[in-house]
């Protein structure tokens, strides 16, 4: 995985997306390792234009079906995804549960800055939000330490 | 429920708390570094392949 690279093209083509999923509870400071790279993405066209553009340098290829296209079509006509290329498998997501689109994300989103670049990851209260939400049972353990490290933020503010 | 508590209950369901106060002490940049080298210890350990002991 190579996340810097993926942040960086994102940002250079101005964007708008969110950092959620496990990869944003490991910046949040969760003890968990996942293989994906999740992100909630803007659906107005001009952010799906930038979305394409961004990521067509990396070789997108769709799971589970790779002879689909990733192309501006596809981005336009439906909204998950999910993607190998050569920096990450990516999660596109236009919709998380227990939060919902985009606008609604962005609400629980904080800024970070990561080896030198700005970006909008999901906060703990969104994560434990979505977490809940969704009831699986992989998620249980994650949202335990979700919890947990609320709780420690809690107490450090004390 | 206070911090306390739900500590004490995130420790009973098995969630490393020290682990987690460590990496709260970490800077974003430094959770990524530590993310990425257990995912590397994870693909390594993912290519090990039983041999024959001699």
């Amino acid at each position: 995985m190579r996340p810097d690279e993926l942040i960086a093209a994102l940002n250079r083509h101005g964007v708008k997306y969110i950092i959620v999923g496990g990869f944003a509870a490991v910046l949040q400071g969760a003890h968990y390792i996942t293989q994906d790279f999740d992100l909630c993405y803007a659906r107005d066209a001009a952010n799906l234009e930038r979305l394409h553009k961004a990521l067509e340098r990396f070789h997108p290829v769709i799971r589970p079906n790779p002879n689909l296209t990733f192309d501006l079509a596809s981005l336009q006509n439906n909204e998950n995804f999910t993607l190998d290329t050569e920096v990450a498998e990516i999660d596109l997501l236009a919709y998380i549960d227990g939060l919902g689109d985009y606008t609604e994300v962005e609400k629980y989103a904080e800024g970070f800055q990561v080896r030198g670049q700005t970006c909008l990851v999901l906060s703990l209260e969104g994560l434990i939000k979505s977490k809940s939400a969704l009831q699986r049972r992989k998620d249980l353990q994650l949202l335990e330490e979700l919890r947990a490290l609320m709780a420690l933020r809690q107490e450090e503010n004390k | 429920m206070e911090p306390d508590q739900i500590l004490l209950e995130a420790e009973k369901a098995g969630v490393d708390v020290d682990a987690l106060r460590y990496n709260l002490s970490l800077t974003p940049d430094q959770r990524l570094d530590k993310f990425l080298k257990a995912l590397a210890w994870m693909d390594w350990a993912k290519d090990a392949r039983k041999v024959e002991h001699v």
